[in-house]
C-alpha cells in the first residue's frame, strides 16, 4: 500500500507505523517527495515542522504543547526511515501522468475533468503518489477526495482512507477496536489534528 | 554484505572517532592516578572509623572516555570514594567534608601531577595538567545492597542513590557478543593475550557513544547548559544498540531510534536507569523543559549530519562532514591515516569515485549513488532531461542557485546536487521550482523553454530597482511574482472581481519636504478615518486598502530592498515588505510603501525602495511615515498634558510613548527630534539602552522579533485577501488542501488550521473580504 502525506501523517502520529508495516507483509511505500532523505525537503518534513511550530508556540505543559511535541516525536521516527518504509521513485512514464495531473494546460485539465475531478489541479505529493501506486499496481490511501477520485477513475480500485487503515489493523489483530477508535476519535475531534472524514 | 565503499566510510568514520580516545599513555596515567588517589584515601580512612574503596565511575568505566572539546581536550576521570558506614551515622555535608579533608592530604603529599583541589557541587574535583578528576563522595546503599551506593546531593534532601558498577555491567552486558568477536580478532592478530587489555577494544556501541557525545558538546557549544547528560546518551544508544552492523549503519540507527526511546510517562519524560527503574536520568528537563526541546533539537541535527556524511562521495566532502560532525581533530586524523596518495590528489583536484572499484581515490570519476542504508531499492537514474532543464530555467530567471535555494528554502549543495542528476529530485520540488522560474512541470519534462507568466513581473522590477540589487533579493522578488500570479488566477477560477491598476484619490506629490509629507499623511488619515491617535496594527489597517506581502528579501540591506510598491494591472496597489527586517522596520517600510502608493503611483507603477536611498521621493516617503504613524500633534498632546511623560529625557518614558503608538523606538526618537520636542544630545542619549529589555522591565509583551530569534509564522506572510480566497476555494472545492498548501508555500498543517475557521458568509466575499479572516489570528502573535 502506498500511504499519501496526510495518511502517512496520521498514522505516525498514533505511532502506528510498525502495526501497519506488519499487517502488509513489512513494508509501507511512500513516494519519494512525500518524503526523502534527511537533508532533502519533503511534505512530510513541512508537516513536521509546522507541528513543531504548534509546540512552540503553545503554552509549555498544555495539553496541545504536549500532543504537538508527541506528533513530532512520532513523526520524527518516520523521516528517519525506518526500515520498513520503502521510498519510491517515479519512473519517466510516472513522471509525465505526475505533470499530467498537475498541469495547467487546458486540454489536461479537461482531461481530468473525464476523470471526475472538480479542482483545478492536483498537487505535486498526491500526483506522484496516484501516478506510482497507478504504474505498480499498489493500492492508495490518502484522505484527499479529489486524489481518491482520480486513482479510482485511473485504476479501477476502491479508495482507501485513514479510517479503512484504522480498521485493516484492527481486522489483523494488530491493535484492538477500542484504541482503533480511541485513536481515530483523536485525530477527527483534537484541535490539533483536524483530520474529518467519515463516522467510524 | 559491505561494498568497497562502505568498508572505506567505515574506516573513515572510525579513523575520525579513534581521534577522541584518549592514548595507551594517558590511559596509564589516569589509571596511576587514580589509583594514587584511592591508596591515599584508603590511608586515611584507615586511620578512622571506617574504611572504603575508590573506583571509576562513567565512561571510563564505560569505555566511552571522550576528550572534553570545551577544555582545551582535557581528559574528565569520574571516581566514586564509597566510605563504608551506615547512612544514619553521618550526614551528607559531613561526608563531603570528610573525604574533602582526606583529598586535603593528598595533595599536600605533592603526589605525581601536583594536582590542586576545588570544590564541585556534589563532589571533589582534582587538577591535573591536561585531567580533571572528579572524587564523588558516596556511602554503600544498604537498602538496595549489592553495588549500590548512595551520593550526597546540593539540595538539602534525602541521599541520592546510585549504581554506577550496575549501570556498567549492564552497559558491557548489551554489546558482549561484539566485544567478545573483536577481541578475539585482535587476540588473532597478536597472538598475545596480555597486549590486548580489555579497555583496547571498543565495540561499535562505544565508539558510537563517543561520537555522539562530541557532536553533542560541538552542537551545544552555546549553550551547555542545555546539553544532554552523557549518561542519557549513553543509556539510549545502548537501548537502540541492536548488537551488531557496521559503524555508519549504528551511529544513523542510534542517532535515529534514540528521541523514540525517551518515553512519557503522565506528560513527563523519562529515560530510566537499566538497573534501578525509579531512577530518571531526565528528570531535570521536568524543571527545565527547553533541555528536552534542544534534546530532540539536538538529536534530529546528528541524524541530519550523519546521514549527510554517507551521502557524500569524495574525500574532501566527506572530511569536511567529519570536521562538521565530530571537529576538526578527527578530520585532521582521518585524513592522516587515508593517506598521502588521497592528499596528492586533492591537491591536483583529481578526487572522485573510481569507476570500476567504486573505491574513494584519484582518478576519472563516475557519479555513485547515495547511500540509502534503509533498505530501499536503489533509486532509478533520474529523468535525464529533467536536471538539465531545471538548471536552464533557472538561468533564464536570472536566478543563481544560492537565490532559488534560499527563496525556496533548501540546501544549495542539494538543489547543485539535484541539477547535476547526482541526486533524483522529488518532483515535489521539482514542480516548487518550477513555479519559481515562472514555468511548470510538465513543460519541463516536454522541453519547453516558454515562461508560463502573462506578465513579467519580477524583470519589471529587475530594472526598477537599483544594479546593487543583492541575489537574494531576486529570489524574494521571484517569489512575489509567483504569489501575485496565484492570487489573480485564484480570484479568476472563483469569478472574484479584480481590481485592475490601483487609482489613487490624491494627486501626485512631487515634492520632498516634510510639510508636504506631513499634510500628506493627515490627508490619508482623514480619507481613510483612522482619526488622529495610533493606528494599531497598520498591517490590519493597510490590508483593507493595499495588497501586503511579507517576504524575506535577504538580511544584508546594502543589496535588499526594505520594501517596494508596484501597482499591478490586475490586482492593483501591492507591497512587499522585506520579512527579514525587525518588525519595527517593517511596520515605518510599510508606512513609507502607503507614501508611494497614494502619492506617487500616478506617475509610476513600481518604486523598490533601497535603505538610504536619497532621493527626494524616498525622503517624502519617510517624512510621510513618520507622521502617519505618529501624528506631532497627538505626540505633543500626550506629552504635555500627561505630566508623567513630559521627562523626554527619561527612556522609560519614550519607551511608553513608543509602545502608545505601537512603533519602534529609533521611530519614536525620531519623530520627538522632528518635532523638537528632544535635542540632538538627548536623541542620542536615549539610544544608549536596550528598549527590549526596558520594555519587559516596565511589563510590555516583547514581540521574539524584537530579541532576534523569529521566524514568521508562514500564514503571515500573505494579505488577508490571499487567504480568504484561498479558504473560499477551498470551501468550494475549487483547490484540494494539497493545492493550498502548495499555493501558499506552506504545509497542509497551516491548511488545516486555516480551514477550522469559521466559514466566510456569502455576502462578505466580494467587496469586504471578511477583514476578520484576512487578518487571520497569527497575525494578533
Amino acid at each position: 500500500m502506498l500511504l499519501d502525506a496526510s495518511v502517512a501523517r496520521s498514522i505516525a502520529v498514533l505511532g502506528w507505523v510498525d502495526h501497519l508495516a506488519n499487517a502488509l507483509g513489512g513494508s509501507l511505500h511512500i513516494a519519494h517527495g512525500v518524503l526523502a532523505g534527511l537533508t532533502e525537503p519533503s511534505e512530510l518534513q513541512g508537516i513536521r515542522d509546522a507541528l513543531q511550530r504548534e509546540a512552540n508556540t503553545s503554552r509549555p505543559g498544555s495539553g496541545r504543547y504536549s500532543r504537538a511535541l508527541a506528533a513530532v516525536h512520532e513523526l520524527d521516527r518516520l523521516l528517519a526511515l525506518p526500515p520498513t518504509i520503502t521510498l519510491q521513485y517515479p519512473n519517466a512514464d510516472e513522471a509525465r501522468m505526475t505533470a499530467r495531473l498537475v498541469s495547467r494546460e487546458a486540454d489536461q485539465r479537461a482531461w481530468r475533468g473525464s476523470l471526475g475531478l472538480r479542482a483545478r489541479w492536483l498537487d505535486t505529493g498526491e500526483a506522484v503518489s496516484i501516478a506510482i501506486a497507478h504504474g505498480r499496481g499498489l493500492d492508495f490511501a490518502s484522505d484527499d477526495e479529489q486524489a481518491l477520485i482520480a486513482y479510482t477513475a485511473l485504476t479501477g480500485r476502491p479508495p482507501v482512507r485513514t479510517l479503512d487503515v484504522i480498521r485493516l489493523l484492527v481486522t489483523q489483530q494488530m491493535i484492538d477496536e477500542a484504541s482503533g477508535r480511541a485513536g481515530y476519535r483523536l485525530l477527527r475531534e483534537d484541535d490539533l489534528h483536524l483530520l474529518g472524514g467519515p463516522d467510524w | 554484505m559491505y561494498t568497497n565503499l562502505d568498508r572505506q566510510l567505515n574506516d573513515l568514520l572510525r579513523t575520525s572517532i579513534e581521534s577522541l580516545d584518549i592514548s595507551d599513555e594517558e590511559y596509564r596515567l589516569a589509571v596511576t592516578r587514580y589509583e594514587a588517589v584511592g591508596q591515599s584515601l584508603a590511608d586515611y580512612w584507615d586511620d578512622s572509623r571506617a574504611s572504603g574503596e575508590v573506583y571509576p565511575q562513567g565512561s571510563m568505566r564505560l569505555g566511552t572516555v571522550t576528550r572534553n572539546i570545551h577544555r582545551n581536550d582535557e581528559i574528565d576521570i569520574d571516581l566514586v570514594a564509597r566510605r563504608d558506614l551506615q547512612k544514619g551515622t553521618i550526614s551528607q555535608a559531613e561526608l563531603k567534608t570528610d573525604t574533602g579533608h582526606g583529598l586535603d592530604l593528598f595533595v599536600r603529599s605533592r603526589p605525581e601531577g601536583n594536582p590542586s583541589k576545588e570544590e564541585g557541587k556534589r563532589c571533589w574535583t582534582l587538577l591535573y595538567p591536561g585531567f580533571h578528576v572528579d572524587v564523588l563522595p558516596a556511602l554503600p546503599d544498604e537498602e538496595a545492597g549489592g553495588t549500590g551506593i548512595v551520593i550526597t546531593d546540593t539540595e538539602p534532601r534525602p541521599w541520592l542513590p546510585s549504581n554506577p558498577i550496575g549501570y556498567a555491567n549492564w552497559f558491557h552486558n548489551v554489546m558482549r557478543k561484539e566485544w567478545s568477536e573483536r577481541r578475539a580478532r585482535l587476540l588473532e592478530r597478536t597472538m598475545d593475550v596480555a597486549e590486548v587489555p580489555d579497555w583496547a577494544v571498543r565495540t561499535t556501541l562505544q565508539r558510537t557513544v563517543q561520537a555522539l557525545k562530541r557532536h553533542r558538546d560541538i552542537y551545544f557549544t552555546d549553550s551547555l547548559a542545555d546539553r544532554p547528560a552523557s549518561v542519557i546518551i549513553t543509556t539510549l544508544a545502548a537501548k537502540a544498540y541492536r548488537g551488531g552492523g557496521s559503524l555508519y549503519e549504528v551511529l544513523l540507527h542510534t542517532a535515529a531510534t534514540m528521541p523514540a526511546l525517551v518515553e512519557q510517562q503522565n506528560g513527563v519524560y523519562v529515560v530510566s536507569n537499566p538497573v534501578q527503574p525509579q531512577e530518571n536520568f531526565a528528570d531535570r528537563w521536568r524543571s527545565h523543559p527547553r533541555r528536552a526541546e534542544r534534546f530532540f533539537q539536538w538529536a534530529q541535527a546528528a541524524q541530519a549530519d550523519f546521514a549527510g556524511l554517507g551521502s557524500e562521495r569524495g574525500v574532501d566532502t566527506v572530511l569536511n562532514k567529519v570536521s562538521i560532525a565530530f571537529g576538526e581533530r578527527a578530520a585532521v586524523r582521518a585524513e592522516r591515516v587515508a593517506g598521502t596518495r588521497l592528499l596528492d590528489s586533492r591537491r591536483n583536484g583529481r578526487l572522485l569515485m573510481a569507476p570500476v572499484t567504486g573505491s574513494l581515490g584519484a582518478g576519472t570519476g563516475r557519479v555513485v549513488r547515495p547511500h540509502t542504508f534503509h533498505g530501499d531499492p536503489s533509486p532509478p537514474p533520474p529523468m535525464t532531461q529533467l536536471p538539465e532543464a531545471l538548471r536552464g530555467a533557472r538561468e533564464r530567471a536570472g536566478l543563481s542557485q544560492e537565490a532559488a535555494a534560499d527563496a525556496l528554502g533548501i540546501n544549495r549543495v542539494v538543489l547543485s546536487y539535484y541539477e547535476t542528476g547526482r541526486r533524483p529530485i522529488p518532483l515535489t520540488t521539482a514542480a516548487a521550482l518550477a513555479r519559481l522560474y515562472g514555468t511548470s512541470l510538465d513543460r519541463l519534462l516536454a522541453g519547453d523553454e516558454a515562461a508560463a507568466t502573462a506578465v513579467d513581473v519580477s524583470g519589471i522590477l529587475y530594472r526598477a530597482a537599483p544594479p546593487a540589487l543583492a541575489d537574494t533579493a531576486r529570489g524574494g522578488l521571484r517569489v512575489f511574482e509567483q504569489h501575485v500570479r496565484d492570487y489573480v488566477e485564484l480570484a479568476q477560477e472563483l469569478g472574484w472581481p479584480l481590481p485592475g491598476k490601483g487609482q489613487s484619490p490624491f494627486s501626485s506629490v512631487t515634492g520632498s519636504s516634510a510639510r508636504d509629507a506631513a499634510d500628506a499623511a493627515r490627508q490619508l488619515r482623514r480619507h481613510l478615518n483612522l482619526g488622529g491617535g495610533p493606528l494599531g496594527d497598520p498591517f490590519r489597517v493597510a490590508d483593507e486598502y493595499v495588497l501586503v506581502w511579507r517576504l524575506p528579501l535577504g538580511e544584508d540591506l546594502e543589496g535588499a530592498p526594505s520594501g517596494l510598491f508596484y501597482n499591478h494591472p490586475q490586482a492593483g496597489f501591492s507591497i512587499v515588505i522585506n520579512s527579514n527586517m525587525t518588525l519595527g522596520r517593517q511596520v515605518f517600510t510599510l508606512a513609507h510603501e502607503m507614501a508611494h502608493a497614494f502619492f506617487h503611483s500616478r506617475d509610476l507603477d513600481v518604486i523598490v525602495s533601497m535603505p538610504g536611498a536619497e532621493l527626494g521621493r524616498e525622503r517624502f516617503a519617510d517624512a510621510f511615515a513618520g507622521e502617519l504613524l505618529v501624528p506631532g500633534d497627538e505626540l505633543r498632546r500626550l506629552v504635555v498634558e500627561h505630566a508623567s511623560w513630559n521627562d523626554l529625557t527619561n527612556p522609560t518614558t519614550v519607551v511608553h510613548l513608543q509602545r502608545h503608538f505601537s512603533v519602534s523606538y529609533a521611530t519614536i526618537r525620531v519623530r520627538l527630534l522632528q518635532e523638537r520636542l528632544i535635542d540632538r544630545t538627548t536623541f542620542d542619549t536615549l539610544a544608549q539602552v536596550s528598549p527590549s529589555r526596558l520594555a519587559q522591565a516596565l511589563g510590555y509583551p516583547v514581540h521574539p522579533a524584537d530579541m532576534g530569534d523569529f521566524d514568521m509564522h508562514p500564514l503571515e506572510r500573505f494579505p488577508g485577501r490571499m487567504l480568504v480566497l484561498v479558504r473560499s476555494a477551498l470551501q468550494e472545492g475549487v483547490i484540494t488542501p494539497g493545492d493550498a498548501a502548495e499555493t501558499l508555500r506552506t504545509s497542509r498543517e497551516e491548511i488545516r488550521q486555516l480551514l477550522a475557521r469559521p466559514p466566510i458568509a456569502p455576502d462578505e466575499q466580494h467587496i469586504q473580504w471578511d477583514l476578520e479572516a484576512a487578518a487571520f489570528a497569527n497575525r494578533a502573535g
